[in-house]
C-alpha cells in the first residue's frame, strides 16, 4: 500500500525516443519492490500517469554495468495477475502487452519475501507463465537470517529456471550482482506464454517449491510477533494509536510554525524587491499582489505538508498503518466503512487531493467511492489558517484546564466535527447512493522493519516537489485570475467606495450575498468566498485584500483586528462551521472527477457539501444569535 | 464466499492443509483479529474467519 503524491505530471508519452530495454519491478505490495526501485534509481524517477486510467507510472533509468541503459517500471503491487482495483489491472494489462500507450517488458525482476517464501513463490510461479525473462531478487534475506531462515538461492533458481539473487533492498546489498543477472537475462528472447493455472494448484506448487529449498525453518518472524503483541494488544494498541496520532498533529502544527514563518519573510522580502524594481501599474501589481501574494499563500503549507508525509511514510515504511486501519476497522464497519479507509483518510488531514488519490488501493468500487465522498470532511491543513485567523480573532486565549487554553479546544472541536461529519455522512451515504454488500476487512500484516531513510528521503521529495509543481501551476493561474476579477474593472475616477466594489470579484460577491445573508455572512465574505473556490486558504488572503483595499492608507489595522470590529461573534462562528464543510477546493473536485471518472460525483459532492455546510453555518449562526 | 475473496484468501495462504492460527484481536467486540497463516500474518473479520473451515 502506498501513498500517492499530489499531483500527477504529464502522461506518458507512448513512444520514448531512445528505446531503452524496460525492466518491470513486480511482486507483492509489501514484498520492498519500492525500496528495491528506489535504491537502484535513486531520484532519477519520473512520475507519470497511464493514459486514461489515473495510476500512477513510477520509471526511473538504470545503467547496467555493461554500459545499457534500462528503464525500470515500478509496477503497483498486486497478489496475483486476477486484479481487483484499477492499479492492480495495470499491472497485469503491462505483463500481458495490453496496456494502452505502454510497452511489453523485456525483463521482469520479480522481487520476493524471503521471509514468506511460499507466498511470494506463487506469484513468481503465476508471473513465470507469461514467458518473459524474469530474475528474481530474493529479498530481506538480512530479517530471514535474523529469524534462523537459510534458502538455498542456487536450488531455486534451478527449479524456477531463473537467476536468483537474494538482496537486502534498504542497505543496497547485491544490487551488483542483480545488475549483471539483469543484464544476461535480456538477452534472452521471450518464451511461449502458458495458459493461466489453476490459483489453488499454484499455491501448492509453490507450498513444496518453498519447502524444499529451505535449509533451516527458524522460528518465523519473532521480532515482529513480540512487537505486535504490543502494537495490537486491547489496551496499549489504541493507547499507542492515539499517542502517534497526537504526537504527529502536534509536530505538524509546531515545529512547521519555524519554517512557516522564514517562507512568509521570504514572500515579503520577494515583493519588497519586485516593488522597488517593478514601475508602478499592471504589472507590478500582477507580480506583488497575484503571483507572489497567491503563490505565497501556498507554498507556506509545505512544511506542513513535508512533516505530515514524513509521519506518513514512516509509519507506512515500518509496517504500522496496516496495525492502525487493523485497530480502527470495528469502528470504521459501524459506518459501513472499512479499516482499509483509515490511511486515505490519514492523509487528508493534510491535503484531500493526496488522500482521494490513496483510496485507489480500497478494491471495492462503493467503498472506495463512499471514502472519496468523505475524504473532503477531514480538516486539511489548507483550512488551518482559515480557523487560526477566526480563533484569534474571536476566541479568547483564556486557560480552561492546566496547558489547556480556550483557543486550543475550539481547534480541537473543529477537527472532531469534521471526522463526525464525515462518519454520520459515510453512514448515511452507504444507506442511499452507495448502498450494497458491506465489502471485509481482508490485509496482509507486513512484518515490523526499520523505516529506511532512502525510500522515506524519495518519498518526501516526490511529494513536495508535486506540491510546489501544483503551486506554480494551477494554483498560481487561479490567484492570477482571481486577482484579475478583483482588481478590473478598477474603480471610476473620483469614485469613493473600496476599488473592490468595482470589480468583477466584488459584483460576483455581491450578487452571492442574498445566497449567504441568512447565514449571517456579510458581503466582504461573499466575496472572499468566490476567490476562496481556489483553494481554502485563499479565503483569508482574499478577506486580507477586501478589507485591505477597502481601508484608507494610514488605516494599519492586522486583519485579525479589522474582523474583530466589523464581524459579530455569531458571524464568526458560523464562518468556522461553514468551513468544515465546505467544498471549495476546486482541485479536489477536479480531482475526484478524474478518479471517478465524471462529473457526476464531483457534482454531487459539491453538493452534499454545501448543502451541509450551509445548513451548519445556519444552525450556528441562529442559535449562537440567540444565546448571546 | 464470493469468488475474489476466495482467491485473495488462497494467494495469502490460506488452504487446506494449512495450520492456522489465532494471534490477536483488535480491542472492539475482539473483531477483527490476526491470524497467522505459514510465515504470513493476515487481519480479517471474524465473519470471514468464521467461513474458514479449521479441521
Amino acid at each position: 500500500m502506498t501513498i500517492e503524491t499530489c499531483i500527477q505530471s504529464a502522461p506518458v508519452r507512448p513512444a520514448t525516443p531512445i528505446a531503452a530495454p524496460m525492466v518491470a519491478v513486480v511482486g507483492y505490495p509489501n514484498a520492498g519492490k519500492t525500496s528495491l526501485f528506489n535504491a537502484l534509481t535513486g531520484t532519477r524517477q519520473k512520475v507519470g500517469n497511464y493514459p486514461g486510467v489515473t495510476v500512477e507510472r513510477k520509471s526511473g533509468a538504470y545503467v547496467l554495468p555493461s554500459g545499457v541503459a534500462v528503464e525500470l517500471v515500478d509496477l503497483p503491487g498486486c497478489y496475483s495477475l486476477t486484479p481487483r482495483s484499477p492499479d492492480e489491472a495495470v499491472t497485469r494489462d503491462t505483463l500481458l502487452g495490453r496496456q494502452p500507450g505502454e510497452r511489453t517488458p523485456d525483463a521482469l525482476l520479480i522481487v520476493a519475501d524471503a521471509t514468506n517464501l511460499p507466498a511470494h513463490l506463487r506469484f513468481a510461479l503465476e508471473l513465470k507463465r507469461l514467458g518473459i525473462p524474469a530474475v528474481m531478487a530474493l529479498n530481506r534475506v538480512d530479517m530471514a537470517a535474523r529469524d534462523g531462515l537459510v534458502l538455498d538461492a542456487s536450488a531455486l533458481s534451478r527449479a524456477l529456471g531463473m537467476p536468483v539473487i537474494e538482496t537486502v533492498a534498504v542497505r543496497k546489498r547485491g544490487l551488483d550482482t542483480l545488475a549483471l543477472a539483469i543484464g544476461a537475462v535480456l538477452d534472452q528472447s521471450h518464451g511461449p506464454a502458458l495458459p493461466t493455472a489453476d490459483p489453488r494448484t499454484l499455491s501448492r506448487e509453490a507450498r513444496a517449491l518453498a519447502k524444499s529449498v529451505t535449509l533451516a525453518e527458524g522460528e518465523a518472524r519473532r521480532a515482529t510477533r513480540a512487537l505486535d503483541r504490543i502494537a495490537l494488544h486491547p489496551v496499549i494498541g489504541p493507547l499507542l494509536l492515539g499517542g502517534i496520532l497526537f504526537l504527529m498533529f502536534q509536530a505538524v502544527f509546531s515545529w512547521a510554525e519555524a519554517p512557516m514563518t522564514w517562507i512568509e519573510a521570504g514572500i515579503t522580502w520577494a515583493q519588497s524587491i519586485a516593488a522597488a524594481a517593478l514601475p508602478s501599474g499592471f504589472l507590478k501589481s500582477l507580480v506583488i499582489d497575484g503571483v507572489l501574494a497567491g503563490v505565497g499563500s501556498v507554498i507556506v503549507f509545505l512544511p506542513q505538508i513535508v512533516i505530515l508525509f514524513a509521519f506518513i511514510l514512516l509509519l507506512e515504511g515500518s509496517g504500522y498503518m496496516v496495525r492502525a486501519a487493523f485497530l480502527v476497522d470495528r469502528p470504521m464497519a459501524r459506518v459501513g466503512l472499512n479499516g482499509g479507509a483509515f490511511i486515505p483518510l490519514l492523509s487528508s488531514f493534510a491535503c484531500a487531493i493526496p488522500g482521494i488519490m490513496a483510496t485507489r488501493t480500497i478494491a471495492d468500487p462503493r467503498d472506495r467511492l463512499t471514502t472519496i465522498l468523505i475524504a473532503p470532511l477531514m480538516t486539511c491543513s489548507a483550512r488551518l489558517p482559515v480557523y487560526a485567523v477566526i480563533i484569534a480573532a474571536f476566541i479568547p486565549a483564556k486557560r480552561v484546564w492546566g496547558p489547556i487554553g480556550l483557543q486550543g479546544l475550539v481547534l480541537f472541536g473543529l477537527y472532531t466535527l469534521g471526522i463526525l461529519g464525515a462518519m454520520t455522512a459515510a453512514w448515511a451515504l452507504r444507506r442511499t447512493v452507495t448502498r450494497g454488500p458491506a465489502p471485509t476487512f481482508l490485509m496482509e500484516m507486513p512484518a515490523w522493519q526499520w523505516p529506511s531513510l532512502r525510500d522515506t528521503a524519495v518519498g518526501l521529495w516526490l511529494r513536495a516537489s508535486a506540491f510546489l509543481k501544483r503551486a506554480g501551476g494551477i494554483i498560481m493561474t487561479v490567484t492570477v485570475a482571481l486577482w484579475l476579477l478583483a482588481s478590473y474593472p478598477a474603480p471610476p475616477e473620483g469614485a469613493t467606495g473600496p476599488a473592490i466594489d468595482y470589480s468583477i470579484a466584488g459584483k460576483i460577491g455581491t450578487a452571492l450575498e442574498p445566497i449567504f445573508r441568512p447565514i449571517g455572512f456579510n458581503r466582504e465574505i461573499s466575496i472572499a468566498l468566490v476567490p476562496g473556490l481556489a483553494a481554502r486558504e485563499v479565503a483569508v488572503s482574499a478577506l486580507g485584500t477586501v478589507y485591505a483595499l477597502q481601508a484608507t492608507p494610514d488605516d494599519a489595522h492586522s486583519l485579525v483586528e479589522r474582523l474583530r470590529t466589523s464581524w459579530s461573534l455569531p458571524t464568526a462562528l458560523a464562518f468556522l462551521a461553514w468551513f468544515v464543510f465546505a467544498p471549495q477546493c476546486l482541485s479536489t473536485l477536479a480531482v475526484v472527477r478524474r478518479e471517478t471518472n465524471s462529473w457526476r460525483w464531483p457534482a454531487f459532492m459539491f453538493t452534499y457539501l454545501f448543502a451541509l455546510a450551509y445548513l451548519f453555518a445556519g444552525l450556528t449562526y441562529w442559535t449562537s444569535r440567540a444565546l448571546i | 464466499m464470493a469468488d475474489d475473496v476466495l482467491l485473495r484468501l488462497l494467494e495469502l495462504g490460506f488452504d487446506e492443509g494449512v495450520t492456522v492460527k489465532k494471534l490477536h484481536a483488535a480491542p472492539i467486540n475482539g473483531d477483527p483479529i490476526a491470524v497467522s497463516v505459514g510465515n504470513t500474518t493476515v487481519a480479517l473479520r471474524r465473519a470471514l474467519a468464521a467461513a474458514i473451515l479449521v479441521a
